[in-house]
């Protein structure tokens, strides 16, 4: 199983690269993008084996990620958003938005349709409002957090020498 | 008249020009409000000026005054035309906006800057397609598809995306384009529906339009929300939902024509 997951990790962080790419990321934050993407990915994979529902553990990744965030934008002199809005990306509900776009569209063609596609439906729905919700929390966090200050004036880590 | 030293007086139609040129190239590449703000009030101050900024989608409006005499005012306005997102842009002004507090940049080097920011190109195109189709490659996998999905996905990104490009290069309605490769995409990968390949060939058809999706509009869109920022926050998440419901258009399309039920 931890072998399925680790596998999917490195393909969440080729999807962020990819990202990363369009977006125009400088190349020197090409590696943070990945690095994060892949231990959020991880860190929910993880959360979900051990029991926890969906949401929780997406907001779990993406809140520690934005965390992390904080320290690797020291290390790549680019604010924040410009490697996280990547590396959030192969966690976006994409087969959720889907399925219950296609469970709208089969309601809507039939005048009959059952409870249980209803149910599916809003489900589905619901779920990839919610989980695109806690992505876009964990990417806020390092701004909501330090009361707004820029990231150049919280240091986790102590360097010598604060550089432009 | 009393002569001032330090700062040097600037024509006020210069600074604010200048100043809403490093707005606007913001807003057009990506960064949140608060992060424009945050930028151009620090260039400003180093430039010895004080600035009340206002935002809307379209356009954003600055009021300039001196800080020796604040009864000198000056407001323009400047149109943001188009987004387009170029995270490069953004992380050098961000860079530049220190450089030019700490060192004291004078106008003329600031006004160089920019110039050479806005010049950031992006990635080459072959590099660009194929990162993206290993991307949707990727997409396909992480919802659990197999081989034959995860190729098919990554041929109908790159498809997709060539197109998307096309039609916005010649000057399309950016929700047209998205819903034109939308249909592209999703009926090349539904193929592999039509003729039932590999375990869950409906995965291929969910992923390989997910290049599309509105990532950078709906995150800044949280973080404005969040900052206070309603109207331009409302005015992205509007944007997203354009987008989201044009790609959903082109799948409708597409497999209303191939005639299949997928779900």
């Amino acid at each position: 199983m931890s072998g399925l997951l680790l596998e999917k990790c490195v393909w969440a962080a080729l999807a962020a690269m990819g990202f990363a790419t369009l977006f125009t990321t400088p190349l020197r934050a090409f590696w943070a993008t990945a690095l994060l993407a892949a231990l959020g990915y991880g860190l929910r994979g993880t959360a979900l084996n051990l029991g926890l529902d969906l949401l929780t553990s997406t907001l779990l990744a993406s809140c520690t990620m934005g965390l992390l965030a904080i320290q690797f934008a020291h290390w790549v002199h680019t604010p924040t958003t410009v490697f996280m809005a990547p590396a959030v990306i192969p966690m976006v509900p994409g087969v959720f938005a889907y399925r219950s776009m296609m469970g709208l569209m089969e309601m809507s063609q039939t005048s009959t349709f059952s409870p249980e596609l209803l149910m599916q439906t809003i489900s589905y729905g619901l779920n990839t409002v919610f989980i695109l919700l806690s992505l876009a929390v964990g990417v806020t966090i390092p701004s909501l957090l330090f009361k707004n200050r820029s990231v150049k004036n919280i240091r986790f880590l102590r360097t010598k020498k604060s550089r432009v | 008249m009393a002569i001032s030293t330090s700062p040097p007086d600037y024509d006020h139609r210069n600074v604010s020009s200048l100043l809403l040129d490093i707005a606007a190239l913001l807003m057009s590449s990506g960064a949140h409000t608060e992060r424009v703000n945050r930028n151009v009030r620090r260039i400003a101050y180093s430039l010895g000026y004080d600035i009340e900024l206002f935002f809307s989608f379209a356009g954003i409006t600055l009021t300039l005054s001196d800080q020796e005499s604040p009864h000198l005012q000056h407001t323009a306005f400047r149109r943001v035309t188009g987004y387009a997102v170029n995270l490069s842009v953004v992380s050098a002004i961000s860079r530049m906006s220190w450089k030019a507090s700490v060192e004291n940049w004078p106008l003329v080097d600031i006004t160089q800057e920019v110039e050479r920011i806005r010049s950031i190109p992006h990635y080459p195109r072959m590099i660009l397609l194929i990162m993206i189709s290993l991307a949707g490659m990727a997409f396909c996998r992480l919802a659990g598809g197999e081989v034959p999905a995860m190729l098919l996905a990554g041929v109908a990104t790159a498809i997709g995306f060539t197109a998307r490009n096309k039609m916005l290069a010649s000057g399309h309605n950016l929700a047209l384009s998205i819903a034109a490769a939308a249909f592209i995409a999703s009926t090349i990968s539904g193929v592999g529906l039509v003729f039932h390949w590999g375990e869950a060939p409906e995965l291929a058809v969910a992923t390989s339009v997910l290049f599309l999706i509105p990532g950078v509009p709906m995150i800044n869109s949280i973080i404005d929300l969040m900052h206070g920022h309603i109207i331009v926050g409302q005015a992205r998440a509007m944007q997203g939902i354009v987008i989201a419901f044009a790609i959903a258009m082109g799948i409708v399309i597409s497999s209303a024509l191939l005639g299949v039920h997928q779900l």
